[in-house]
């Protein structure tokens, strides 16, 4: 054995050697992570932005963000929604005037709207029958609550702040799931499973 | 070709060396990278945290090896397997058009032409320090040990 060939083997073995160290200590790296997170009182933000009638957005919204509130809210998860309908979704104009008209039902009105435009979506995109789809989900006192508060001009207003507002986060489709922790922001996909989703917010927050 | 192989070879190694490196460094890239994992939908949540580690070591692994050498019909073979496998995993998503992030070098690089071309580019270089180490007894030697016939 030649001298070039022992030096090539024990660089080999020493570099071998780390990554098994490297591998063993990944609990511990693991752990470490928390410490990249916000410090005690700080807020994990979560901002989505979707369109009421696009699938991917009823997706992750059910699998993914409805289950993370419930888990993270009283932990220091904010949840930003910015709603906003897709020229090619013909009833996601209505929908979204709707959702931001959930004001109108008080405090976490907009959630529950938003739900239930989730949960029905089927059936409204399928014959654009919004207001059944509503009343049979949130009651008819509810929906009489908001369909005058939809067509008023101020959610017009609001509506067209929101659409300046995803015009300049310069979307490359829906849902875009933006993640700001610690002063940076990440953008994460959102086909992941909830279980992984759930420790990297956890990660994020645990301090 | 005495001299482009052994380039080649090393190019590889560099390459995997630093795609297992920026998975795991800083440590919260490895959670991205499961992230990056888990949008394809194709292993369970438990195999998808086995892969946040087992890839980005086997990467390291396989860069060292190739770097420096030591075994180069395994080194190549393995590493042709698993460029492939990225391969096809990110066509797949892109076929399938799922937004899907590629995690090849950090995170944050969404699938697009862009990463299969260049992708498929590792791979070819793969096929070629693969064929070559198993192509030529000459050619694998020079990688490794000499044989007692070359050393009498």
């Amino acid at each position: 054995m030649d001298l070039v060939s022992v030096c090539r083997q024990t660089c080999c073995a020493f570099f071998l050697g780390t990554i098994l160290l490297l591998g063993a200590c990944g609990k511990d790296s693991a752990s470490r992570l928390a410490a990249a997170g916000p410090a005690a009182g700080e807020t994990v933000v979560l901002e989505i932005f979707s369109d009421p009638q696009c699938g991917a957005c009823r997706r992750f919204y059910q699998e993914n963000l409805q289950p993370a509130e419930q888990e993270f809210a009283g932990r220091g998860l904010k949840v930003v929604h910015h709603i906003f309908p897709l020229k090619a979704h013909q009833h996601a104009k209505a929908a979204t005037l709707l959702y931001l008209a959930g004001d109108q039902l008080g405090e976490g009105g907009r959630s529950r709207v938003l739900a239930a435009l989730f949960e029905t979506q089927a059936a409204w995109s399928a014959d654009g029958n919004i207001e059944a789809a509503l009343t049979k989900a949130l009651g008819a006192e509810k929906w009489a609550l908001l369909a005058p508060r939809a067509a008023s001009p101020e959610i017009a207003a609001e509506l067209a702040r929101e659409i300046g507002v995803v015009q300049q986060a310069g979307l490359r489709g829906t849902p875009t799931v933006v993640v700001h922790a610690g002063g940076e922001k990440q953008n994460v996909p959102s086909t992941v499973q909830y279980p992984i989703f759930r420790r990297y917010l956890s990660s994020l927050l645990e301090s | 070709m005495r001299h482009v192989i052994p380039v080649l070879r090393g190019l590889l190694g560099l390459i995997l060396l630093v795609a297992g490196l920026t998975k795991l460094l800083p440590p919260d890239h490895r959670l991205l990278f499961e992230m990056a994992v888990s949008a394809h939908r194709m292993l369970s949540p438990e195999m998808v945290i086995w892969a946040g580690w087992g890839i980005p070591l086997l990467e390291i692994a396989l860069g060292v090896l190739l770097l420096t050498g030591v075994w180069p019909r395994f080194a190549g073979t393995v590493s042709f397997l698993l460029l492939g496998l990225f391969f096809g995993v990110m066509m797949s998503a892109f076929m399938r058009g799922i937004q899907a992030y590629c995690g090849c070098f950090g995170f944050g690089e969404q699938i697009s032409q862009w990463t299969l071309v260049r992708d498929g580019a590792f791979l070819a270089v793969a096929l070629i320090v693969t064929v070559a180490a198993w192509r030529r007894p000459g050619a694998a030697a020079a990688y490794s040990r000499p044989t007692l016939a070359e050393q009498a």
